[in-house]
């Protein structure tokens, strides 16, 4: 009598316990994706300051015609003079503005600039901070037009469009 | 245990409650039955604590709200907006000017120039956005700008990054608690100014006294230009300078150059396309600085006491709006606008042919309006 | 013996009950997270920045070479070729009104952007 009553309870106990892990096991495992819902949110931020980013070194300080009938803007020039160090120099600086105590992350980028030559698409790499490895990232292009008066030995020389595409990652 | 209190219990239950509560200590199984679960029960607290406070789901939410409302004030104009080019526009018809009595006017703001300039924020609407006199309530902007039915706090800053300036908008945050966050590097176009050397216009055989600024409109709206670097006179600040007046005093003649009155004339084409050329306008008042005194003109006799000395400089800023056509000349569409100086005959040095300078990028001592860049934070929780 | 199996049984019920509570507390957080992630997506999904990229090059290209045909077909060839190779997305742009078309699997998208014999030109700024 004494020992049926005893195990009863324990048992009860048991069954109760067993009753809430598995409930708690079901619960987590469907909420894993709580994961990717938090980094899509990060890579949307992360895109669209890389696009605010180049359409803002895409505008020129102020009107000014030299010879050309329009104002050449920076990311004009730095294609045309072929200089990937002061385009990522700009484009980090610019990266790095906050207002707020906000913690940025350090941003790493691959700028890749592709033009065509006759009927062949060419790229090569602009510049870049470090190799991309594995990381999570994002891309932002942005088009740009280009004088046939550059100095840039990879690009025919002609009025021509190419696109500059920035991968961006956080870290 | 409610029911341990009945009065119908059976002898079976009136023995267990005896050797429950009785006995004055608890059985030893029950004890532990009892840990197993209050074991298991924190155990599993610890687990889903995530789950009970719910924080990143919240965050999520935040972040697309904040996200939304970054693109309302940096991609859109704001409502109501009118459309480039239509220089003939009303007070309540472009926000940043409407007044105080009509704010219901005032649907959406927006921060952007036009719809085709995306970034590029206009001076004036930042002015208007960041200061509170209009609206004092701040429910009255999260009706405005925030997408969104829950009642959202939220921190709107911009800081200027060349001059560091920061206006602020909402409630202070805590940089510790959650919130969603959105970042936008913008530029913001600024005021243009002219700075007139009066020594290109002195002559040595005068025969005129007067002198001329133009603002012409269809000039300053240049389509090759592109949008971002037009000048509407309406929407912007207006500065004239003149300077160095010394140099066109009239070396004959005793007397300082003395200004007699300044007028406002304007160039355009009537509704029923009729041209009208030097038509004066009954102007609203306003504010010259004379050798740094302020004098305020109005129409149609000038400052009070006219007849004023000049001896260095002579500097006007019409405020933005101020070019905003009377509403008796909004069917006009104006060609262009001039600011007439008056001066005492015999007191200048300024001939007929070369007086009149042209308000417009490009000419000398014409400061154009530069894109500055800007960061712009919303914070949203 | 019967009696012993009821009393105990509160604690199999609170068990239950707590399980329940964090079941529903789940799907909550769950339904949440689910609107978190498809606004990221449809902000990611949709081509905003490409689209506008793109309009804003097209400004570029009719103000640059409008005087110059030649030059200009070559420029918006450019930007036709590249865009299918390297955005998987197909670009038309038709000079003279200015409209541009773009699809890119998901999102079509046809704008006159500019039409310069239109007496209301500046309703396309």
């Amino acid at each position: 009598m004494v020992n049926t009553e005893g195990q009863l309870y324990t048992i009860e106990g048991i069954a109760a316990s067993v009753l809430v892990m598995t409930t708690i096991y079901l619960v987590l495992s469907t909420t894993t994706i709580l994961t990717p819902g938090e980094t899509h949110v990060y890579d949307m931020q992360l895109e669209q300051l890389g696009n605010d980013i180049l359409a803002v070194m895409d505008l020129n300080q102020t009107w000014v015609d030299n010879g050309y009938g329009y104002a050449k803007s920076p990311l004009q020039c730095y294609i045309e003079k072929d200089d990937g160090p002061g385009f990522g120099h700009r484009f980090l600086t610019l990266g790095k503005q906050t207002i707020g105590e906000e913690n940025v992350a350090e941003i790493n980028f691959i700028a890749i600039v592709t033009y065509r030559s006759g009927a062949n698409i060419n790229t090569y790499i602009f510049n870049s901070t470090r190799d991309y490895s594995r990381e999570r990232a994002v891309k932002v292009t942005r088009w740009v037009n280009v004088n046939d008066n550059h100095s840039n030995s990879h690009l025919d020389n002609r009025n021509q469009t190419v696109l500059l595409e920035v991968l961006l990652w956080r870290g | 245990m409610g029911y341990l209190s009945d009065q119908k219990m059976t002898p079976h239950h009136k023995t267990k409650m005896k050797s429950l509560n009785d006995s004055g200590q608890l059985s030893l199984d029950f004890l532990v039955g009892i840990s197993i679960f209050a074991t298991i029960l924190i155990i599993a607290s610890t687990m889903i604590s995530g789950l009970l406070i719910g924080l990143e789901a919240k965050k999520i939410d935040f972040d697309a709200v904040a996200y939304r409302t970054g693109v309302i004030l940096v991609e859109d104009p704001g409502e109501p907006s009118k459309m480039a080019f239509d220089l003939t526009v009303a007070e309540e018809q472009q926000w940043e000017f409407v007044g105080l009595d009509q704010k219901d006017k005032i649907r959406r703001f927006g921060l952007a120039l036009y719809k085709s300039t995306p970034r590029v924020l206009a001076e004036q609407k930042i002015f208007s956005f960041f200061n509170r006199s209009k609206f004092p309530d701040l429910s009255e902007y999260r009706e405005r700008i925030i997408a969104g039915d829950y009642p959202y706090s939220f921190n709107i800053s911009l800081r200027s990054l060349p001059t560091g300036v920061t206006y602020f908008l909402g409630e202070p945050y805590n940089p510790n608690s959650t919130y969603g966050y959105i970042r936008r590097m913008v530029l913001v176009k600024g005021q243009t100014m002219a700075t007139v050397d009066m020594n290109r216009y002195n002559v040595s055989i005068p025969d005129s006294s007067d002198f001329y600024v133009n603002i012409s409109y269809n000039k300053l709206l240049n389509q090759s230009w592109g949008p971002q670097y037009w000048i509407e006179p309406p929407k912007e600040d207006i500065t004239i300078n003149l300077g160095n007046m010394s140099s066109v005093k009239n070396q004959s003649s005793m007397s300082n150059v003395k200004l007699k009155n300044i007028k406002m004339t304007f160039d355009g084409i009537l509704l029923d396309g009729r041209e009208v050329t030097g038509v004066d306008l009954p102007y609203r008042d306003f504010v010259v600085k004379i050798d740094g005194t302020d004098y305020t003109f109005v129409w149609p006799d000038g400052a009070a006491g006219s007849h004023l000395d000049v001896t260095h400089s002579l500097n006007i800023t019409f405020p933005a709006g101020y070019f905003i056509p009377p509403s008796a000349y909004a069917d006009v569409t104006l060609i262009r606008m001039t600011i007439h100086y008056e001066f005492e005959p015999t007191t200048v040095n300024l001939s007929s042919s070369n007086n009149r300078y042209e308000y417009i990028p490009g000419n000398v001592g014409f400061t154009p309006s530069s894109l500055t860049p800007a960061v712009l934070e919303v914070r949203v929780w | 013996m019967a009696w012993l199996n009821d009393e105990g049984q509160w604690i199999i019920l609170m068990g239950f009950i707590i399980s329940v509570g964090i079941f529903f507390l789940a799907l909550l957080v769950n339904q949440s997270i689910l609107v978190g992630q498809t606004t990221a997506e449809a902000v990611l999904d949709f081509p905003k920045s490409d689209i506008q990229d793109l309009r804003n090059e097209v400004w570029v290209i009719y103000s640059r070479y409008n005087n110059t045909p030649s030059e200009q077909d070559k420029v918006i060839r450019d930007i036709e070729v590249i865009s299918l190779i390297k955005k998987n997305a197909v670009v038309n742009i038709t000079p003279g009104m200015w409209r541009v078309h773009y699809f890119n699997g998901i999102t079509n998208y046809t704008e006159v952007i500019y039409d310069a014999n239109n007496t209301f030109f500046y309703f396309y700024y």
